[in-house]
């Protein structure tokens, strides 16, 4: 039982997609298709990649509310710039912009002390604003047709954003486990005084992580404008929720310590091809975000019983 | 059966943990409307016994006869429904909620039965504290009150309950003297009203003022029992601190009188609990800097380290004047530091023992000036401290809060070793470990000091004080009261100093 629930933690998510094949697989013929594959991985980049952002900030025992307003501001941005200075440069400063307001984010909960919920739901609602503002509160068409190649291209037959959302894994694997900010980040959200004590520079640790999130959170909005060509200054309402999701569903903890980035790619997999194989066997969209709640709900069900019967072994003496 | 004016009995009380004995066959009085003090070390079992009676810990054997019945409590409402109340020192009151509904939580008096009758409420809350004979609004919230008068509180929610026995864990720790006047007031009172009192306390001198009767309590047994008006002192003192077993202890080394100074503390004051200290520590001695809950110590080294800042005064390190405002400029000196707190303020408890003892050095163990780990490189600085320290594992990976207390604790000693310290500051290096764990630790820091480290712990374990250090520095209300050698020093001695009565302690 102790074995079975230590593989859970750091595979359970499979189950849930071994299921969700299985049962796609018999309900339409077209599921197990390449081209369906790679659909439903190219429609789970976006939530990967804020999932892998999102997973970093709760491993540090953090939130980050404001991913949605820094993606529509990396968008404005682009659609601003791109007829000025040209695409390389619009990129580099959509993405600087969106580094920005991670690094006001990272400041306000460091050396404020706010607490990181309200810092980001605020931070959601001032950069919102200020997208709009920026945008006259219309979409902006972005007429350089060429800039679409980022979004849609496809090298040997896969589409480019699944190349960079698994550049980004690696990166962000990297970075979480096998570098010293990755494990300050850990140490910081497991016990922050404890990492105080021992010398980690606590509030650089935390500013990172948010600067972090929301670069990764402008680079994907980079690739999901170059596919729409419109700058949106309110582009992805909910999305946070989703991205939040898939890192909880990914086993990530909230209470911080503990940051499972294969959980939130394959959790990401995992509600993409909810959605998508849903809605193949015709399923109204009501059911596809019923299904995802109610995995979600299950997910933290288990979750909750796996750890009470963890401390239930360890008080009868058993090791684990 | 019960004597005239008995209370509360118990009967052979025994209460065992894995590995101790907490509370031995104790067989305890208190009679109706008495003062009843009960002193002893810290580890004499006071706690053990007190929770018993209060209902957060079941008795193995032995039996409480309380009010004429036999009772037996599982839960802190029942001890509190058959008017026993215990005042922990952590207070049990809902910081968010008003004094009254703290004082009557889970039995307002409602309208209707459904809705809390506000003014009524307040009114029986108040009746509680006039009582007391205090000025609390009743309406305060809990949070906005100081320390001294939460304790009020508590007392009211006790009397509310019509509590016939009182037990205060420690009630004047933290307070100050005026506060503790107040506080000896009301607990008069309430002899005068007929209620019994256990009062426990560190400071002799208030249990001599206060009570009818003192018990005395030393690993975990009763020592005996005497009427306050026929004892002194020096008798308490004695009953308290028994013959210390000597040899479980680690050998020590030569005297530290001709080493090397390393670190010296001049004029040294922090908030309101440490006032202008000055000392010194040599290579490769241990000192030990002793104190009662309120004397300063903790504060008073959580500064040195940077945790906590100073108020004034110099700190020379090396011959060197330095500043140390955060734990990272102590570690950058070679000042390393071992918490008291080894669950808030120690372990990183959601990660492995590797990545909690590696913390320190992970930027040292890195390619590109931190950026990534080597992983070959980092185990096999923590074999080897794993092997210095003898810490026992099933592996690098196994989580942290698996281990044992004892071998936590080398974890986070190995934590600080790592960074190549030269001081190393320990709080309660011992602190709920077992036994053996606990002779494991003593001989290491011996060890350390042979190799030149200066060690300076603080611990609330009369034998650590007595018999691991070389030097010992009292401190009393924030200032030093006394100094020993180990030539001049006994646990008499301590223990009078530490609670204010340094006859003839000198330097």
């Amino acid at each position: 039982m102790i074995k079975f629930l230590k593989l859970y933690e750091r595979f359970g998510i499979l189950l849930f997609i071994v299921v969700g094949v299985v049962f796609l697989s018999f309900a339409s013929p077209n599921f197990l298709k390449m081209d369906t594959i790679l659909n439903v991985v190219a429609q789970g980049t976006y939530a990967a990649m804020v999932g892998f952002g999102m997973t970093l900030a709760l491993t540090s025992g953090g939130f980050d509310l404001s991913v949605e307003s820094v993606m529509a501001l990396s968008s404005v941005f682009l659609a601003v710039f791109i007829p000025k200075v040209g695409i390389p440069l619009a990129i580099l400063l959509a993405v600087l912009a969106a580094a920005f307001v991670g690094m006001l984010n990272g400041l306000v909960i460091a050396k404020l002390k706010v607490n990181p919920l309200i810092t980001t739901l605020s931070m959601q609602m001032i950069v919102t604003g200020a997208a709009l503002l920026i945008a006259g509160g219309k979409m902006i068409v972005i007429k350089q047709k060429q800039f679409m190649e980022l979004g849609t291209g496809k090298t040997l037959g896969i589409p480019n954003q699944i190349y960079i959302m698994l550049l980004f894994f690696v990166i962000f694997y990297f970075v979480l486990y096998h570098t010293s900010f990755g494990r300050q980040v850990s140490a910081v959200g497991s016990n922050e005084t404890a990492s105080r004590i021992s010398g980690v520079n606590v509030d650089l640790v935390k500013i990172g992580v948010y600067v972090l999130v929301a670069f990764t959170a402008g680079l994907t909005s980079v690739i999901r404008t170059s596919q729409a060509l419109i700058g949106m200054p309110t582009m992805s309402a909910g999305f946070v929720l989703v991205a939040l999701t898939v890192t909880i569903l990914g086993g990530t903890s909230l209470a911080g310590g503990r940051g499972n980035l294969w959980g939130t790619l394959l959790a990401a997999l995992f509600v993409s091809m909810v959605y998508y194989g849903l809605n193949l066997i015709n399923l109204q969209i009501f059911y596809q975000m019923l299904a995802v709640g109610l995995v979600l709900l299950i997910a933290l069900f288990i979750e909750g019983l796996r750890v009470r019967y963890l401390q239930a072994a360890k008080a009868k003496g058993i090791r684990v | 059966m019960p004597g005239d004016g008995e209370l509360l009995r118990t009967y052979q009380l025994t209460k065992t943990f894995p590995g101790v004995v907490a509370v031995d066959k104790v067989d305890f009085d208190v009679r109706a409307g008495e003062i009843h003090a009960l002193v002893g070390e810290n580890g004499a079992g006071k706690s053990t016994l007190i929770k018993i009676l209060g209902g957060v810990y079941m008795a193995d054997s032995g039996r409480v006869s309380f009010d004429g019945r036999d009772v037996s409590f599982s839960s802190t409402h029942q001890s509190q429904t058959n008017k026993i109340s215990v005042i922990y020192q952590e207070l049990n009151l809902v910081p968010d909620l008003s004094v009254a509904e703290n004082i009557y939580i889970g039995r307002e008096p409602k309208s209707a039965g459904l809705l809390i009758n506000w003014r009524r409420l307040n009114a029986q809350a108040q009746a509680m504290l006039d009582r007391l004979d205090v000025a609390i609004d009743p309406r305060a919230y809990v949070a906005d009150l100081p320390v001294a008068q939460r304790q009020m509180v508590e007392i009211a929610k006790a009397l509310s309950y019509e509590s016939k026995l009182i037990i205060m864990d420690e009630p004047t720790a933290t307070l100050t003297e005026k506060e503790v006047l107040k506080i000896f007031e009301i607990v008069k009172a309430l002899r005068s009203q007929g209620v019994a009192i256990i009062y426990i306390s560190h400071r002799l001198e208030e249990a001599f003022e206060l009570s009818d009767r003192i018990t005395v309590l030393r690993d975990g047994r009763k020592i005996g029992t005497k009427s306050t008006r026929e004892t002194d002192r020096d008798e308490i003192i004695e009953m308290m601190v028994g013959k210390v077993v000597k040899d479980y202890f680690a050998e020590t080394a030569a005297t530290a009188a001709a080493k090397e100074v390393l670190l010296e503390v001049r004029g040294y004051s922090v908030a309101e609990h440490v006032e202008d200290i000055s000392f010194r520590v040599h290579k490769g001695e241990i000192l030990a800097l002793a104190g009662v809950i309120g004397s300063g110590v903790h504060g008073l080294l959580q500064s040195l380290y940077g945790v906590i800042p100073r108020k004034s005064g110099e700190v020379i390190f090396e011959g060197r004047k330095v500043n140390i405002e955060k734990p990272k400029d102590a570690i950058r000196l070679g000042i390393g530091y071992v918490t008291e707190d080894r669950k808030n303020a120690g372990i990183l408890p959601d990660m492995s023992a590797l990545h909690n003892l590696t913390l320190t050095i992970i930027r040292a163990v890195c390619w590109l000036k931190g950026l990534f780990i080597r992983g070959r490189e980092e185990l096999e600085r923590f074999q080897r401290m794993k092997q210095t320290l003898d810490i026992k594992l099933a592996g690098p990976n196994q989580r942290v809060i698996f281990l044992s207390g004892g071998n936590q604790q080398k974890v986070l000693i190995g934590r600080t070793l790592l960074t190549d310290c030269k001081a190393l500051i320990l709080l309660e290096p011992t602190r709920g470990i077992d036994v053996g764990a606990k002779a494991e630790i003593h001989r290491i820091l011996r060890e350390l000091a042979d190799r030149g480290l200066a060690v300076i712990l603080t611990s609330s374990e009369l034998p650590e004080l007595v018999n691991l250090p070389d030097r010992c520095i009292v401190l009393h209300k924030g200032r030093i009261a006394a100094e020993f050698t180990r030539e001049t020093m006994s646990s008499e001695k301590l223990v009078a100093a530490q609670i204010g009565h340094a006859k003839d302690a000198g330097p």
